[in-house]
């Protein structure tokens, strides 16, 4: 056949269903010219014969499947393969070796609780190979702990407290424990990432991670269910949070089936739902107030104390141009979406992330790969401890970004803004001051004289071009002797 | 192609980012992108005077923003005097490491780029705006093979040229972006074979965006008529390069954005559809008839399996071959590779 566009001689319908209404469908032709997509219900088109590709696609995940289309065609496109850590029914990597003793341990305890005081709230972990024949029968390597919300080791994870199987590759750690935050600890080889985990009282916070050689702490899953219910690999709406948590990670903004519906009815049970329906909703160019304060108020019902709600709360008055003053948020949420709100929101109102907090000081160590809060472990009682560095390097990231960003002050003819190089960097403004008096410090230099005061005269009354040549060859001087 | 005085090229490859993690193939694919942009029989036809390239170096450090920046300024003088029908298309290629830190941008690493250095890095979407801002080019090409991984704190640099730009170049129809990947995910590279032209000896290893950019360019995308349009580049590579990841044991999804009319959108080249020699070996296992169909549904060859491997032309477009047992089938496509395509079923 000649491969133009106007080849067709007799066109028949082309009728693709989608399998799920968060899915988009797009057909492809054999030349991979889009025919026609359709997110979620129907997509009809008349086509003449040939071969097409139809795609499904849910949240970057894709399936495609190939149609030999000689006459009229209905057909229900594929469903996307799924992964997740938690052994959900329908998820690829799922074997009812791992659904069993994750539903099993998620109703029984392996650890001694947590924490002093009123044990109203639980932790289960599971630790799952993507198969059996991918652990091969091997040992679970890394380190977990959990420590307080002052860095004190709590419990470290360890044949005593967990139980496990070498066969099929899985551990679960179950503990009754009293609610409020903690800090999970991954430890492999050299490298250590710490984790937002806050256990609102009245429910059991379940997290499950996948473990491939080391443990993969940036695809993590955390639910909430009720402790009596436990886990079940079955719920939908587990498989719905599951789904929009990858969607949270990658920008997308839709909330699968009839997640948003519960969520906006009141409907949800499972707190984690009602988190992510408040981001998305709060993601919105124009957010609706009634349907954010429909979500909110759920959750206050349901997990009062917790920085995620925290977070929301400040976030919607951010959008909905109400006063943040009266704002605290004790405690980094586990939602990296709301903890990077927070940090952007501190340099126009520093008091929302106080001095030496725990936020002030995991703010320059931030990991963005996963949709959780996590950040390079730091020794929580040693308050000198500096941004994350490599050894190799004489000054920290954060003093080679301000020093960048003063560079491009510079060659741009900019204002001097410490404000905006902090919301550039997403960091508090008190941190980029901190990094210039240690490069002050480092060098015996004036750098912020040298910047504010000589870039404020130059850009306002110098006239001699000379000297305002002098002033730019100081200060281009001083950033390329401390970049060295 | 006759040359095209109008167009013009920024083409990156960097492999050498000491302070973190080298690539093998970043300079492979800018140097091949730079073949088809140059190319005036069949390619992009851009005169050496308007094309820049710049590959990376290990000692020292090279590039860095101000050699990238240097170029561009360049292109800006080049056209700066000229009417609107004397400038037409911009191509920016870059292919290293690659950060992102939302869905709507990029940064593009430079060979300094460190976990410490993490400005170290240009931000694509003001390298956009700018090139943008000066008005003068209607159609604007921007292909980044590299990842678009998240990672916090992290802001890449804004274009070091001061010129009037606009507040925003999303509202613009002119332009096309391919990523790669999609936001947050990681852009591959893989051995294709073959041995280096530039050595003699190493493999080459090639992104497997380039790759199909450069089949889709060389006629695994064009039209009879000869050419690629935008349209169906954006297929292509939607559709081609997903398949390469995935026959290297990958998972790579590319975005491609087409702010283009589709009556109005660019044409790459002048490519014909390209034919190509294909050995299909069936697995000992496939005993039943096999059935070769073509882009219009048409069978091709029907035969056992046993008979052997099969030898056979074929020209652009999706064809599959399908076992009647089983219904299992496989799709073909064309991908520019030096001798026969073999494909195992």
């Amino acid at each position: 056949m000649s491969n133009s566009e106007n080849a067709a001689d007799t066109a028949f319908p082309f009728i693709v269903h989608a399998p799920e209404p968060e899915i988009n469908i797009t057909v492809y032709d054999a030349f991979d010219q889009e025919k026609g997509s359709a997110l979620g219900g129907t997509l009809e088109l008349d086509l003449s014969p040939g071969l097409y590709t139809v795609r499904s696609d849910r949240m970057g995940q894709i399936e495609d499947e190939i149609i030999r289309h000689g006459g009229p065609t209905e057909t229900t496109a594929r469903l996307p393969p799924y992964y997740s850590p938690a052994p959900l029914a329908d998820a690829k990597s799922s074997h009812e070796y791992y659904t069993g003793p994750s539903q099993r341990y998620s109703h029984e305890v392996t650890a001694p609780p947590l924490g002093d005081g009123k044990q109203d709230a639980q932790l289960f972990v599971f630790i799952r190979a993507t198969s059996a024949e991918a652990f091969h029968g091997g040992r679970f390597n890394g380190e977990l702990s959990i420590m307080d919300s002052d860095g004190n080791l709590i419990t470290r994870a360890d044949e005593s407290n967990t139980t496990s199987s070498t066969q099929d590759g899985w551990l679960a750690f179950s503990a009754k424990a009293v609610s409020g935050f903690y800090i999970a600890r991954y430890r492999i080889g050299n490298f250590s990432r710490d984790v937002a985990v806050f256990l609102p009282s009245q429910w059991q916070t379940q997290v499950f991670l996948t473990y491939h050689g080391v443990v993969l702490p940036q695809g993590m899953r955390v639910f909430l269910a009720r402790p009596s219910d436990g886990f079940h690999a079955s719920d939908e709406i587990i498989r719905s949070v599951d789904i929009a948590l990858t969607g949270l990670q990658n920008d997308d903004q839709r909330l699968p089936g009839g997640a948003m519906h519960d969520a906006l009815h009141g409907k949800f049970d499972n707190p984690m739902l009602g988190l992510l329906a408040a981001h998305f909703l709060l993601r919105r160019e124009t957010p609706d107030a009634d349907s954010v304060a429909t979500v909110l108020a759920n959750l206050h019902s349901l997990i009062p104390d917790s920085p995620d709600l925290a977070a929301l709360e400040l976030i919607s008055a951010s959008r909905f141009g109400e006063p943040l003053t009266s704002f605290k948020v004790p405690f980094p949420p586990m939602l990296r979406a709301g903890l990077e709100a927070i940090l952007a929101l501190s340099t126009d109102h520093p008091e929302l992330v106080p001095e030496e907090s725990l936020l002030d000081r995991i703010a320059t160590r931030l990991l963005g790969d996963s949709p959780w809060s996590s950040w390079e472990s730091l020794d929580y009682r040693d308050a000198n401890t500096l941004p994350a560095q490599e050894t190799d390097e004489e000054i920290d990231w954060v003093q080679a970004a301000v020093l960048d960003s003063l560079e491009q002050i510079l060659k741009r003819g900019s204002s001097y803004n410490l404000n905006g190089i902090a919301r550039s960097l997403g960091i508090p403004e008190r941190t980029v001051n901190k990094a210039i008096d240690a490069l002050d410090r480092r060098t015996n230099t004036d750098l912020r004289g040298t910047f504010r005061k000589g870039l404020e005269f130059l850009e306002t009354s110098l006239q001699d071009d000379n000297q305002r040549a002098r002033i730019r060859e100081k200060a281009a001087s001083l950033i390329s002797r401390l970049l060295k | 192609m006759p040359q095209q005085p109008t167009d013009y090229a920024l083409i990156v490859g960097i492999d050498d980012y000491p302070n973190f993690r080298s690539l093998a193939g970043a300079k492979n694919d800018a140097a091949a992108f730079e073949e088809w942009v140059l190319d005036s029989t069949q390619g992009g036809g851009v005169p050496t005077e308007n094309c820049h390239t710049v590959l990376s170096e290990p000692d020292p450090v090279r590039p860095i923003q101000d050699d990238i920046d240097e170029k561009l300024e360049e292109i800006q003088a080049a056209i700066k005097n000229k009417g609107p029908t004397e400038v037409r298309r911009f191509y920016l290629y870059f292919s290293g490491h690659g950060l992102s830190s939302n869905r709507l941008g990029m940064d593009l690493c430079l060979g300094k780029w460190s976990r410490n250095r993490r400005r170290q890095a240009l931000d694509a979407n003001d390298y956009h705006k700018v090139v943008a801002g000066w008005g003068k080019f209607s159609e604007i090409i921007l292909l980044y093979d590299c990842c678009r991984v998240r990672m916090s704190n992290a802001h890449g640099r804004e274009c070091g040229l001061g010129s009037p730009r606009p507040d925003d170049v999303t509202g613009s129809d002119r332009y096309f972006i391919g990523y790669a990947t999609e936001f947050q995910n990681l852009a591959m590279e893989a051995e294709v074979g073959g041995i280096d032209p530039s050595s003699g000896q190493e493999s080459l290893v090639r992104g497997h965006f380039t790759s199909a950019l450069l089949a889709a360019l060389w006629g695994g995308a064009a039209r009879d008529e000869g050419g690629v349009p935008a349209s169906r580049l954006k297929g292509y590579l939607e559709t081609v390069t997903i398949e390469i990841a995935e026959r290297n044991g990958h998972k790579q999804k590319p975005e491609v954005l087409n702010g283009f009319p589709k009556d109005n959108e660019p044409v790459f080249g002048t490519a014909v559809p390209a034919s190509y020699n294909v050995e299909i070996r069936f697995s000992p296992q496939r005993t039943g008839e096999m059935v070769l169909v073509g882009p219009d549904n048409q069978e091709i060859r029907r035969a056992p399996a046993t008979g052997g491997p099969w030898r056979l032309q074929l020209s652009t477009g999706l064809h599959i071959i399908e076992d009647t047992v089983s219904g299992d089938i496989q799709p073909i496509r064309y991908e520019k590779l030096a001798g026969v395509r073999n494909v195992e079923f």
